[in-house]
């Protein structure tokens, strides 16, 4: 039997960093499944999603939880994913741009989560817009939706928020 | 004394010196300073040997105004002034004399800049919000737009926005047959690339509502009746598609407004709200929608928002649509608009009040239906019952000789066919005018009619207005002479605009617009004439039409120019155009890849979207030029669907690139075609010629490079020049029967050549300065810039340079590093430049957190300086927060702009001086402008819109 699980790094940035993890990964048979990796203010953030056999399992979460002791400028955080059937999900890809403001991804988040639409992928950015210089927000998103909910719901659903957010969808599967 | 000769002391080169500020002395020492004796080393130094021109444009030797305005006055002359009853939504109107002298013919309106800076603009901001809330009372719907370019387009963008809404998956679009024949035309062009099809027919019969996702209807319909809509629009909803009603102003004062009927768009023309006609432009079409469909609007859009002392303050919403943001996802490519003829259309409704049009629209109708009466008397039938201000008459085998009884009497009447005529009337019309309309259709025949009868109305019943409209007070409150002219004069004083200081806004070139270049613009001669009068009425227009298009072509090194797009945006639309129809020509029709670099203005990705293109982006390397080994491979990638690159010469970045051959060439060797968007002109004319070293067509920006003022956000005028083998793709005319039309492509106007009582003033700008002053202007522009970027280096890094570390015309300043390092923003500066009495430069185009600033030939040395000396002394207060002297918080640079309110405050708890918030140099104590508001909020202002005039506590 195959385990999941999700892997957080957050650390002061340096050059290695992902490839010991790898190599750990590597030692135990694990399979680098997914991940998202981000540079922010001088942090690296680090989401890795591995298959690990089941007999391997322990160690791996021995070692990875040693590494998080010995450095204090590495923190690393592990959950086995609970296996969740999301099969009869179909993911819809969106972009969205705005005025930016305080609490405006908690927003969008809690909006979709009255909607309970699953936020696969969030990506958000801040720029200043041509011309008038006023600070925007982009968010780049992938979202797993239930059969009951059509795009167009959701759709509707961010832009009944007060912030006038442009919403394009890029793809629906 | 030595004596001169005549010759020398007629002083034709006169208005050279006028125009273009620097002395001669003080361009030597400009000089200097970049380490040259002249001018000719310098210019050899920054433009690209490859490209430039050693031989002088063919073009006449300067002229004196005096000489200019004469030549001008004999080609107007050659225009022949009838009273045009043509209609087909243009008419005759009476610009009021307030509006006109202290509007139209004041720079204080007229040489503003599109107000994205909205603190130094909220004098024209309002009086935009004034001209939205127009259009939203008369049309009954719940937002409006501050303006499109002509009703033609605005019924286009109605369309595509209606596809964009609607949730029908449908692929047609309905048009009523009794639409506006030029409006239809626009629609059929604007409809084929982007695969929508168009159904012309009778809404009654032909409208099959399951199949569309939209249909256009016209409100009076162009033969004049009033027809009923509501089950069209309901079988369209009830399919999930919208309708669209094209309309006129003036008839909704009396005619239930579209709102009321169903409409979920509405387009039209506000031309006959006091502006000239001017045989087709530029006037100001409007857009109206539901609130529920704002974010799929096209156009600008005012709304509310408040100031940093939480006072009301009003600003551009809704940003985040528009092509500036949105690039290729955009609702449309329209950028520069109408702002200056909607805002004259507005000052008309202020002047007038709801009584006063309603009065005039009843006077209008009443005429029409004395005439109805005194035709039918005679005989003659007309073609439909209802009507508000347009008659079709069944005039059958007398057709011929009422048309040219008519032209003698001093009227052109709507020539439809063989046997039917129509006439529109409007505000102009006098009793006079009235009874020889009806002795023209007497034909000898004797005819009494009381004028003062009270006959029956062609208004049907069940559509007349019964809604208030224009309850506002500005409506009311500014009724006497006194009164709206001190309004004028309120609302220009709040803004900054070219008659009190440079506006160095990069790609923008806002340099003088001269008060000669202006004059003829209020000629009758050229105002009067309808856009559809026979060809031999408008020998002056095309006498002057000819002549521009030839100086144009040797100005760009192209065969042939089209005058007819009425903006940059559309110059490209209609550019990318010729584009396809030529490869079209050849069986390529799956060229469709449009290569643009990532600097691009937002309107080139979006236009090329509208032309049916795939838009792919090709990179720039770290000197800020296109990137010849992506350019490479993407040509490689794409060669066989390569349909053309977009790019801007100089590049947006503001630099000379060395190798726009290379780039040009590597299209054209696979397959491709070469747009250059020609909004740098100003950097080029007489130096170097797109046509001349691999452009096949560009676009002009005649509001930059030639003079047309900016107007608060347009007119414009974006001509389109281009080699030989694109000329027979060129846009082809609506409505107008004329040999050298071309006849591949649709019209991509309304009207054949587009703005055409705007172009006196590039004619008159080519002619006072002769071949040898536009290329001075050109030198001296790149020269200014250059001394300028220098100046400013040691405070600011200049981000891009090029041969020799020059820049073109303009320079890009990086505030990146100082935002970093201390949190001042491009907006903070720009907002300490309005203390500092100036308009701030471009920001954030074409890279975030940078100024792009561009002097033009215009300012003097004196100005230049001026704003050097701001900069620098800005550089000085954002050094004291790097030294943390004071927080960024606590700075005049994040509190900037101030307030008279604020600086003369009973509380100032500020860390810095109230003479360091205002007077931050001396110079300002002898001329300083204080802006009208704060900081405008821009969270506020979407998260709260409201885009019409607000509630009338605001105003006691
Ligand atoms: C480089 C560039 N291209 C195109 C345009 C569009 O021109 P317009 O505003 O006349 O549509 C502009 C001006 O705003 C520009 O700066």
């Amino acid at each position: 039997m195959n385990k999941t699980l999700v892997i957080t790094v957050l650390a002061t940035d340096r050059p290695g960093i992902v490839n010991t993890l790898s190599e750990i990964l590597v030692e135990h048979n694990a399979n680098w499944i997914d991940s998202r990796m981000a540079n922010l203010a001088d942090k690296f953030a680090g989401l890795v999603q591995v298959v690990v056999p089941e007999d391997q399992l322990e160690g791996l979460k021995k070692k990875l939880q040693a590494l998080h002791l010995a450095d204090n400028q590495l923190n690393i955080l592990m959950e086995e994913a609970t296996a969740q059937d999301n099969t009869e999900q179909r993911e819809l890809s969106l972009e969205l741009i705005g005025a930016d403001r305080p609490g405006i991804i908690d927003d969008i988040t809690s909006t979709l989560t009255k909607l309970n639409v699953n936020i696969n992928q969030l990506e958000t950015e801040q720029r200043e817009a041509s011309m008038s210089s006023e600070i925007l927000f982009y968010a780049n998103m992938t979202l797993g939706l239930s059969p009951a909910i059509s795009n167009d719901d959701v759709q509707d659903a961010l832009e009944a928020l007060q912030d006038q957010l442009m919403v394009d969808i890029n793809f629906s599967e | 004394m030595t004596e001169l000769t005549l010759s020398e002391l007629e002083n034709n080169d006169d208005f050279i010196g006028r125009h273009i500020g620097p002395r001669d002395g003080e361009k030597a020492a400009m000089l200097k300073s970049l380490g040259y004796d002249e001018m000719a080393s310098f210019i050899a130094d920054v433009v690209p040997a490859s490209i430039f021109e050693a031989e002088s444009m063919a073009l006449a030797g300067a002229q004196t105004e005096y000489a200019t305005l004469a030549r001008m006055r004999a080609i107007a002359d050659q225009n022949v002034v009838k009273k045009s009853l043509i209609g087909m939504g243009y008419y005759n109107t009476i610009t009021p004399p307030v509006v006109q002298r202290n509007v139209l013919e004041n720079p204080a309106w007229y040489t503003a800049y599109t107000p994205y800076q909205a603190e130094i603009s909220q004098g024209r901001l309002e009086a935009i919000l004034n001209f939205q809330t127009i259009v939203k009372d008369l049309t009954g719907m719940e937002i409006a737009n501050a303006s499109l370019l002509d009703e033609g387009t605005a019924a286009a963008e109605a369309m595509t926005m209606a596809q964009r809404v609607s949730r029908s998956k449908a692929t047609q679009f309905f048009v009523s047959e009794s639409c506006l024949p030029q409006t239809i035309a626009v629609i059929q062009t604007r409809a084929k690339p982007l695969g929508i099809t168009i159904v012309v027919g009778d809404h009654r019969s032909d409208l099959i509502a399951e199949d569309c996702f939209g249909a256009l209807f016209q409100y009076p319909a162009v033969d004049g009746s009033i027809g009923d809509f509501r089950e069209a629009i309901a079988a369209l909803q009830a399919n999930k598609g919208l309708a669209i009603m094209a309309t006129d102003l003036l008839a909704l004062t009396l005619l239930t407004p579209p709102g009321e009927l169903g409409a979920d768009i509405v387009v039209g023309n506000s031309q006959r709200f006091g502006v000239p006609l001017g045989y087709g432009g530029p006037h100001a079409a409007f857009m109206a929608t539901a609130d529920k469909h704002k974010r799929s609007m096209p156009g600008r859009l005012i709304g509310i928002s408040v100031d940093s002392a939480g006072d009301s303050a009003l600003r551009m919403a809704l940003q985040t649509r528009e092509q500036h943001i949105r690039r290729e996802k955009a609702t449309s490519n329209v950028c520069t608009a109408q702002a200056l003829l909607a805002v004259m259309a507005s000052f008309y409704a202020v002047f007038h009040g709801p009584e006063g049009l309603k009065r005039i629209a009843q006077r209008v109708h009443r005429q029409t239906s004395l005439l109805a009466k005194a035709v039918q008397t005679l005989g003659f039938t007309l073609h439909a019952e209802t009507f508000f201000d347009t008659l079709t008459i069944n005039t059958g085998d007398k057709t011929a000789a009422l048309h040219s009884a008519a032209r003698d009497a001093g009227f052109n009447l709507r020539e439809i066919d063989s046997s039917t005529l129509g006439l529109s009337l409007d505000e102009t019309i006098t009793r006079d005018d009235l009874c020889e309309l009806v002795a023209v259709f007497a034909q000898g025949q004797d005819i009494e009619c009381d004028l003062d009868e009270i006959v029956a109305s062609g208004l049907p019943g069940d559509f007349s207005r019964t809604s208030d409209f224009l309850t506002h007070p500005v409506f009311q409150r500014y009724r006497s002479e006194t009164e709206i002219m001190r309004y004028m004069r309120l609302l220009a004083d709040k803004d900054l605009a070219l008659d009190r200081a440079m506006i160095p806004l990069g790609s923008c070139t806002m340099k003088l617009n001269a008060a000669v270049e202006m004059m003829p613009v209020t000629w009758d001669s050229f105002g009067k004439l309808h856009p559809f009068v026979p060809l031999d009425q408008a020998q002056g227009y095309q006498t002057l039409i000819k002549e521009l298009e030839a100086m144009l072509c040797v100005c760009t090194g192209y065969d042939n120019v089209s005058l007819q797009p009425n903006a940059g945006s559309q110059g490209e639309y209609a550019g990318l155009l010729a584009i396809q129809g030529y490869h079209h020509s050849r069986g390529d029709d799956q060229r469709t890849v449009c290569l643009i670099p990532s600097s691009a203005h937002g309107t080139n990705p979006a236009s090329a979207v509208m032309a049916g293109l795939k838009v792919v982006l090709v990179e720039c390397d770290a000197s800020g030029n296109v990137d010849l080994a992506d350019l490479q491979a993407k040509c490689e990638l794409h060669s066989e669907q390569l349909s053309s690159i977009m790019i801007t010469y100089p590049s947006t970045h503001g630099v000379f690139e060395e190798q726009v051959r290379e780039v040009c060439g590597m299209v054209h060797d696979h397959g491709g075609q070469v747009y250059i968007d020609g909004a740098n002109m100003n950097a080029q004319v007489g130096l170097c010629a797109p046509g001349h070293f691999g452009g096949d067509v560009s676009h002009l920006n005649l509001h930059k490079t030639f003079c047309i003022p900016h107007g608060g956000g347009g007119p414009g005028v974006g001509p389109i020049g281009v080699l030989a083998h694109l000329a027979p793709f060129l846009p082809g005319y609506a409505v107008v029967d004329a040999d050298d039309a071309p006849a591949v492509t649709g019209p991509v106007s309304a009207a054949p050549w587009g703005s055409a009582s705007i172009l006196p003033i590039t004619w008159a700008y080519i002619a006072l300065m002769g071949s040898e002053g536009l290329t001075e202007a050109t030198r001296t522009a790149i020269l200014s810039a250059n001394y300028m970027a220098t100046r400013l280096a040691p405070h600011y890094p200049v981000l891009y340079t090029g041969r020799k570390g020059f820049v073109a015309h303009e320079c890009i300043i990086d505030l990146r590093g100082i935002k970093d390092a201390c949190g001042v923003t491009v907006d903070d500066v720009a907002k300490r430049l309005i203390d500092y009495g100036f308009h701030a430069p471009t920001m954030s185009f074409p890279v975030a957190g940078t100024l792009m600033i561009e002097p033009t030939e215009s300012e003097s040395l004196q100005e230049i300086d001026r704003f050097c000396d701001a900069m620098i002394s800005i550089r000085e207060e954002i050094q004291e927060i790097e030294d943390s002297k004071i927080e960024h918080a606590q700075s005049a640079l994040h509190h900037a702009p101030h307030t008279l309110k604020v600086v003369t405050s009973d509380t100032w708890d500020r860390l810095y001086s109230r003479e360091q918030a205002a007077y931050p140099v001396p110079s300002l104590y002898k001329n300083k402008y204080w802006p009208s508001v704060g900081r405008v909020d821009n969270v506020h202002g979407d998260r709260h819109l409201i885009c019409s005039c607000p509630p009338v506590s605001d105003y006691e």
